[in-house]
């Protein structure tokens, strides 16, 4: 190239910060999205492809203009129907994917692992098993931080719908855990 | 039963509005019994997601002591760096828009920087204005003479991305400065979000008003460019 080049040296922080508020989404909404779909029984390499799936769906959406508002609950809804989609297996429920490993994490000293001790890890499981579909979708959505209007939305049904079933839910789980 | 006790979930996930609320911690004050309901449906909230979470992790290190730690596929590497440039992309796409109220007063103040720094340049409005579409509102960028289309870049570890890049297919005017900006990866992206050996070149389309009309990022495989299958 022939003519002078111009040199150019950004404050960086300025413009890291505005790209971050970009991934920022990204960042907040990974993990959950995996956890979500790991729990509807996707292996991780599946989860790993509906979440990418997602965020370029995402972009689409944005670069369509469409709208910026509800991006949780949208890029949820995506990854959730996604997982629906792809996942023949789907029948194999929450309750079943750690039937195998369940000794593991039953053993496993660690803090966190040692709330759920054996008894209880097992009264839970059944219990979680004996949730309606819809029930385990919403505590699902909600452990993964979302609003009620926001599970709503992913799931197609009113708030008030979102609210009884997590109600519901949630004493089955209290009554039957005899917590 | 008390009234109160079918409201309780609703109050712990913050879900009442804000007068019932307020009356719910009143009567919770009050009522023994209803604190031990939701001292009942707090821990079977938390067991739930602790068994959530246990599952998750469970289904994810499954996978990882399979597979072992960073072995990206190449169609994978692919897939997440189209992801991500996607992301970058629509952000660009959004600041640039919203950063047209801005162009005319940066350029002015880029134009006189760049016309001090090399006052034989004859054509600086236009890449002034170009390089104020690239620049955040409110940013003066350092501007420093060099000769010859020199590539700069930020070490970065591992990645690095790099933007924007003019190519053969834009339309800078012929004969006008090169605009060559690095950023680090780490500095943009989250700490892992981006494979090792990807990086990305951004072409950037400007309109003869300085706004940008087209931004692609196009990623990069540099791990599989030794084979010379790039450009």
């Amino acid at each position: 190239m022939s003519g002078d080049s111009v040199r150019l040296i950004l404050p960086l922080s300025r413009l890291a910060t505005e790209a971050c508020e970009a991934t920022a989404l990204y960042r907040e909404l990974r993990k959950p999205l995996l956890r979500y779909l790991a729990c509807l029984g996707l292996s991780a390499d599946e989860a790993q492809d509906v979440v990418q799936d997602a965020f370029l769906s995402l972009h689409k959406h944005l670069a369509a203009g469409g709208s910026q508002e509800n991006i949780r609950s949208w890029i949820f809804r995506v990854a959730h129907n996604q997982a629906r989609n792809r996942q023949s297996r789907y029948e194999r429920r929450f309750a079943a994917p750690l039937e195998g490993r369940m000794d593991t994490i039953a053993d496993e000293s660690t803090p966190e692992r040692a709330v759920l001790e054996r008894e209880k890890f097992l009264q839970l499981r059944k219990a979680i098993g004996l949730l309606t579909e819809a029930e385990r979708e919403c505590l699902l959505l909600r452990a993964g931080g979302l609003r009620y209007r926001e599970i709503g939305e992913v799931l197609g049904v009113p708030t008030s719908t979102v609210a009884d079933t997590v109600d519901r839910a949630i004493r089955k789980l209290a009554e039957r855990c005899n917590v | 039963m008390c009234e109160f006790s079918q409201r309780l979930i609703a109050w712990l996930d913050g879900e009442l509005p804000e007068g019932e609320a307020a009356k719910m911690e009143r009567h919770l004050g009050e009522c023994a019994q209803c604190r031990g309901q939701l001292d009942a449906y707090r821990q079977a909230s938390d067991a739930f997601e602790a068994y959530s979470n246990a599952c998750a992790d469970a289904a994810m290190s499954a996978k990882s002591a399979k597979r072992g730690r960073r072995s990206l596929r190449p169609a994978q590497a692919v897939s997440a760096a189209a992801a991500i440039a996607a992301m970058v992309a629509t952000f660009f796409l959004f600041t640039a828009r919203v950063r047209h109220s801005a162009v005319v007063g940066t350029a002015a103040e880029i134009g006189s920087t760049t016309a001090a720094s090399q006052p034989v340049h004859t054509a600086q409005q236009e890449p002034a204005r170009q390089l104020a579409a690239v620049a955040p509102p409110g940013v003066t960028p350092q501007v420093v003479k060099s000769k010859g289309a020199e590539r700069i870049s930020h070490p970065a570890p591992d990645r690095r991305t790099e933007a924007p890049r003019p190519q053969e297919n834009t339309n800078l005017l012929p004969g006008a400065p090169a605009v060559e900006i690095s950023i680090p990866a780490d500095a943009i992206f989250p700490p892992g979000a981006v494979p090792a050996g990807v990086s990305f070149t951004a072409d950037v389309t400007m309109a003869s008003d300085g706004s940008t009309e087209q931004i692609r990022l196009r990623p990069q495989l540099t791990e599989f460019e030794r084979k010379g299958a790039q450009r």
